[in-house]
């Protein structure tokens, strides 16, 4: 299945506002998750469930960024020395800091790209505010076919010009939304709420 | 560089809902590019804010930037991560030091380019700053050089890109040309 299908399936099967919720509830659960071998388990869930919404996923920059955290807090040494080879020396508490926050700063990566979508409506006037900015952001997009390298600058401006001008300002939000009906999935959704508080409690217990 | 704000409030709404927009784009823009760092951006998306300076009053470049933030979180599915926690104060230190420098300074004594590397230094050394605390601990400190000098490096490309772009655009003399129309 490639990944416009999974995203297309991902986002008929969940409602927008119940899946940001539960990515925002489920974030706050992975910051209190104590030890390293629960926010690995939640970094590979939060993976597979990003992979699943369609969304671009790229382990190779994934590793990149762990490696990079990782490696930059080898720089100032804490703890056992674990390995010296060569130049380099490991200590055992810099390592399993930089493994931790590697993993909760990708995690949190997975669990944003699997719960949130542009079809997301925020309330109040910054939410209209900003549902107009999404739709003046369509209309560009329709437009970008029409730039072409040899006439960048011009062919940019000319869309430009054509887009704020035909803003009219009277744009109102699309009644009756049909992105924030109930879909099939939702009801799954409190479960793994549910099941991530859980995990977090026994884990706090067990420690 | 010259003063345009737009008078009328359906007026600065509008603008700054389509500067939101051209941010969002130029952020998918950018987002398609092959980057050698992972944190290496040339930003793209801060052309709307930078030219927002001198189009928008502050209490409208101040929503544009926080639409900016939450819009390419959204947009990229970054919303509940560090990395907007990331990019909402290294856009906010960047909007606040140009608007700051251009009311300071004035719209003559400075320009696109200088707007632009202050902007771009703000937003590295901030995002420096809260990589300290949060991912890179006391290592942090032998990165900000090289933070500092990518901030220089993008700002200037930014700025030429935008000096380029201001003298050029039919765009951007419209909508000034709208405003000295309505005052």
């Amino acid at each position: 299945m490639g990944r416009l299908e999974r995203r297309e399936r991902w986002e008929a099967a969940f409602s927008p506002v119940p899946l940001a919720l539960s990515g925002a509830f489920l974030s706050l659960c992975l910051l209190f998750m104590p030890g390293l071998a629960g926010r690995a388990a939640f970094f590979a869930a939060a993976s597979f469930a990003a992979w699943l919404s369609g969304r671009k996923v790229s382990p190779l920059a994934a590793l990149v960024v762990i490696a990079g955290i990782v490696g930059a807090n080898l720089l100032v040494p804490v703890g056992r020395l674990i390995l010296a080879w060569g130049p380099l020396r490991i200590h055992q508490e810099s390592l399993y800091q930089g493994l931790e926050k590697a993993l909760t700063f990708e995690a949190l990566v997975m669990v944003s790209k699997a719960s949130l979508g542009p079809s997301l409506r925020l309330p109040g006037r910054f939410g209209s505010f900003f549902a107009e900015a999404l739709r003046c952001y369509d209309r560009i997009l329709e437009r970008k076919a029409t730039v072409r390298a040899a006439t960048f600058f011009k062919d940019i401006d000319d869309a430009l010009v054509s887009v704020y001008d035909g803003m009219d300002g009277t744009d109102a939000a699309p009644s009756g939304d049909p992105g924030n009906r109930g879909r099939p999935g939702d009801r799954f959704l409190p479960f793994a709420a549910l099941a991530a508080g859980l995990a977090v409690a026994l884990a706090v217990i067990a420690r | 560089m010259t003063s345009s704000m737009p008078r009328s409030a359906s007026e600065k709404r509008r603008l700054a809902a389509f500067l939101a927009a051209l941010a969002f784009f130029l952020s998918a823009v950018e987002y398609m590019l092959p980057r050698p760092v992972p944190f290496m951006r040339v930003g793209l998306a801060n052309l709307p804010i930078l030219f927002a300076v001198e189009l928008l009053p502050w209490g409208w470049y101040l929503a544009l930037a926080l639409v900016k933030v939450a819009g390419m979180s959204l947009l990229t599915g970054s919303l509940f991560s560090y990395v907007a926690v990331f990019s909402l104060a290294g856009t906010m230190a960047s909007a606040l030091v140009m608007r700051g420098l251009y009311a300071l300074a004035g719209p003559k004594a400075i320009s696109w380019v200088g707007l632009c590397v202050a902007g771009a230094v703000a937003s590295n050394l901030t995002q420096a700053l809260l990589a300290r605390v949060i991912v890179f601990g006391e290592s942090a400190r032998y990165m900000i050089p090289a933070f500092l000098g990518l901030g220089l490096v993008s700002g200037l490309v930014l700025g030429v890109f935008a000096e380029l772009f201001s003298a050029r655009s039919a765009w951007l003399a419209g909508v000034r040309g709208r405003r000295d129309g309505q005052a």
